[in-house]
């Protein structure tokens, strides 16, 4: 797999590559800031860009705007994963907004966890969509009068796997349950949320999670 | 002037006058009567007038002068009480009349008392003498029994016994006519000749000063017109009609005058109040000049201030002063021993000290006030601007600290994350048990310290808020509570980074507060803009009892909203539960 990482810090990007080509991938190019990367996946095509979202020259978002552009100039040719110190759902639903490419949104420190780190890169190559289980937990988190109290142990338990962006066939082979048992869990869990199932997996992410945001407060 | 002051002037005319009745021989006529309550009153008018002048001008000669006159009225009576005694009615005789040469003094020097131009000495001084010389040439010539009636028995002063007293008396009357007709045509050309304030203090003084000429000059050119030519004069002398008139207009006129004149002076010092009352107005400087030339009636009277070279008007613009020929007085208002202003104003308002003195005492006042209230706003302006210095220095400091965690302890952190698990990996199965179990342990803490120092940069400056604004921002302070939040946020557009800044520590410190307070389940914010103002509410269902002045985090949160001129309010909602409000300014 051919990545580029875009990040303003030597010591990450070290780190990153070192990770990355442990886990047998190919660093193409590195990049400080959103123009550099843009440059560079021009001339370097790569599978996937991993983003920093904090760059120069504000060092707020720039990574997501630079994601948009990427999209926009690439299309679904390159999978676009988000690295970010921020545990705010608003971000990642950004990030997931665009249906159609493999995108996503981890935390930083899952470079440590190499594993994390390459399953990521592979599920967003892939056209997946991916985000971060910490984020998920909180958006789990429950509430008094909370819809998710009607949900099984299992089916929250599925939940969490759909927001973080699974498909069923992972998520039966994480569980270890049959593939049939994920449909029928899938499927209680839309009905007894009430939401409208959904066809394609990467919808089906960003559903979930505006759900589970939705239903943090009341507008 | 107290009034047992004034009852103890007027007590030996009241004296005088109630006496009188029991002097009258004659049968009491309605004629006779008549005439001798006018000649009574017409001396307590003047000595009234006198008081009066005296009350509201304390400071000029006029109202003692009145008070004398009234007195010098009576001089000519005396001979009704005392007919038998000696010299008296001699006395009375010869002296009687004096009064007119104060009403001549006064008609060309009220209110000041004082005379201003040669002319004017010139006759009053031809008047005194008149009035001397008749004085002396009446003691000189007077015999007993003839010359006065009824009952003189003697004149020690005797010296021409053959001298024709009638015919210089005559005139010496005569001649005071002439003196009277020049000092009335001398009051008449100051009144000309004086600028619109002071014309119409003695406009009143004018017409009574003219009354008193004419009638007293008539009543003179009387014996002058019947010994010299034999004719009566005026015509209708004896006509009953005329008696009243000629008593109190001789008498009274000139003093009714100086009353009005007089009460004018007072009006003029009332506005004075109504100058200071009315000093509120701002800018005190153009304001302090139009009261003045209100007050005053002096439309060409300035007000200038002293610039660093020069001077400069009310607008701030340099003015030249002194001018030359400028017949203006400048008055100087001195404040702590130097002038802060002057005031130009027209010569005649000098007549009047007081006036002038109270006028440069309330404008002082005002410039002072002004002095002391503009130092104060600076200063408050000065408070104002530090307050929010510290507190967009605080806020500076909170978005340096947070970049410094990002870009340092916090990539460290990651960085030492990924060498330990490389570590870890590197080692594989050779570690042994406990060395594994080490690096588990060390990257679990490492994990938590990467956790922690997450919420602490979180709180420091919130990048949400800086890059969505704070609707989003409050969303994602919503969505990691643990109790529902209702909110009702009507706010889309961007507003200044202060104002978004303090809404949105509002908003987070009310919402710690509930999750660590309030034992709420549910809290609502609302948030929206009406005109210049946002308005913030947070409420919760809880128990209550929030108060800013022990929770530290509450006052803070107070002080930063009134750093920029907004207003926190906390309060217990009836039935259970806080209300935290805000209005915060943002135009």
């Amino acid at each position: 797999m051919r990545i580029v990482v875009a990040d303003d810090s030597l010591l990450l990007r070290e780190g990153i590559a070192r990770v990355l080509e442990a886990a047998g991938h190919e660093l193409v190019g590195f990049a400080g800031d959103a123009v550099d990367l843009l440059d560079l996946v021009r001339g370097q095509s790569p599978d996937v860009a991993i983003i920093d979202i904090r760059m120069p020259p504000t060092h707020t978002d720039e990574g997501l705007r630079a994601a948009a552009a990427l999209r926009q100039e690439h299309g679904q040719k390159i999978g676009l994963l988000i690295l970010s110190q921020y545990v705010e759902p608003a971000y990642a639903q950004q990030v997931l907004a665009d249906v159609a490419g493999g995108s996503g949104y981890l935390l930083k420190e899952r470079v440590a966890e190499a594993r994390v780190l390459a399953d990521a890169v592979l599920r967003v190559a892939a056209g997946e969509k991916v985000v971060d289980p910490v984020i998920v937990a909180q958006l789990l988190r429950r509430r008094e009068h909370d819809p998710l109290s009607d949900l099984t142990a299992r089916e929250l338990e599925v939940l969490g796997l759909l927001a973080e962006g699974r498909s069923n066939q992972a998520i039966s082979e994480q569980l270890a349950i049959a593939g049939k048992t994920v449909e029928t869990h899938v499927n209680a869990i839309f009905s007894k949320l009430g939401l409208e199932p959904a066809a394609e997996d990467n919808r089906r992410v960003l559903a979930v999670l505006s759900y589970l945001r939705g239903r943090m407060v009341t507008r | 002037m107290s009034w047992l002051l004034r009852l103890i002037i007027a007590a030996p005319a009241l004296v005088l006058v109630a006496a009188w009745p029991g002097t009258i021989t004659d049968p009491l006529t309605p004629d006779v009567l008549l005439a001798v309550v006018t000649d009574a009153v017409t001396g307590l008018i003047l000595i009234v007038a006198g008081l009066v002048v005296a009350g509201r001008r304390p400071d000029s000669r006029s109202g003692p002068l009145l008070i004398l006159a009234g007195y010098l009225w009576y001089v000519g009576d005396l001979f009704f009480f005392l007919p038998d005694a000696s010299i008296v009615p001699l006395l009375s005789f010869a002296f009687r009349g004096y009064y007119d040469l104060i009403i001549a003094f006064l008609i060309l020097s009220f209110p000041s008392g004082r005379l201003q131009t040669r002319a004017q000495r010139i006759v009053i001084a031809a008047l005194v003498g008149a009035y001397l010389v008749r004085s002396l040439g009446f003691l000189a010539m007077a015999v007993p029994g003839e010359a006065y009636p009824p009952n003189g028995t003697a004149n020690p002063f005797l010296l021409l016994p053959n001298a024709p007293l009638e015919l210089f008396d005559v005139w010496i009357t005569a001649f005071k006519a002439v003196l009277i007709t020049i000092v009335a045509v001398l009051a008449v050309v100051r009144w000309l000749k004086a600028s619109a304030p002071a014309r119409r203090v003695l406009a009143p003084v004018l017409v009574g000063g003219l009354a008193w000429a004419v009638t007293s000059v008539i009543y003179k050119l009387g014996p002058v017109a019947a010994v010299q030519f034999d004719v009566r004069f005026p015509p209708w002398q004896d006509a009953d009609w005329w008696a009243i008139p000629d008593y109190l207009l001789r008498g009274s006129a000139a003093p009714v005058g100086f009353l009005f004149g007089a009460l004018l002076l007072r009006t003029a010092r009332t506005a004075v109040v109504d100058l200071v009352s009315g000093f509120s107005d701002q800018p005190v400087r153009r304001n302090l000049q139009a009261s003045l030339v209100k007050v005053l009636r002096d439309p060409d009277l300035v007000v200038l201030y002293p610039a660093a070279k020069g001077w400069t008007d009310a607008d701030g613009l340099p003015a030249e002063y002194p001018v030359p020929g400028d017949e203006r007085v400048a008055t100087p208002i001195e404040s702590e021993g130097r002038t802060v202003a002057i005031i130009l104003h027209d010569p005649s308002l000098e007549e009047d000290p007081g006036l002038v003195g109270a006028v440069a005492a309330a404008a002082r006042l005002a410039i002072d006030n002004e002095r002391l209230s503009s130092a104060l706003e600076a200063q408050l302006a000065e408070v104002r601007d530090s307050r929010v210095r510290i507190v967009e220095g605080a806020d500076a400091e909170r978005r340096r600290i947070e970049r410094d965690l990002h870009d340092g302890a916090q990539q460290r952190l990651v960085a030492i994350a990924i060498s330990l698990r490389m570590l870890g990996d590197s080692l594989g199965t050779e570690a042994s048990p406990e060395v594994a179990r080490e690096i588990d342990l060390a990257s679990t803490e490492l994990r938590a310290a990467i956790e922690e120092l997450r919420e602490l940069a979180r709180g420091l400056d919130p990048p949400l808020l800086r890059e969505s604004g704070l609707r989003v921002a409050i969303e994602g302070l919503a969505e990691r509570m643990h109790v529902p939040v209702r909110l009702d946020l009507k706010l889309d557009q961007r507003l200044a980074r202060s104002v978004e800044t303090t809404c949105y520590f509002v908003v987070a410190e009310a919402l710690a507060n509930v999750a660590k307070h309030a034992h709420a389940k549910t809290v609502s914010v609302g948030l929206w803009r009406a005109g210049d103002t946002l308005f913030v509410k947070v409420q919760d269902d809880g128990r209550g009892g929030a108060d800013p002045a022990t929770g530290s985090g509450l006052r803070g949160l107070a002080d930063r909203v009134a750093a920029i001129d907004g207003h926190l309010t906390i309060s217990d909602v009836p039935g259970g539960g806080t209300l935290l409000e805000a209005q915060i300014p943002c135009a």
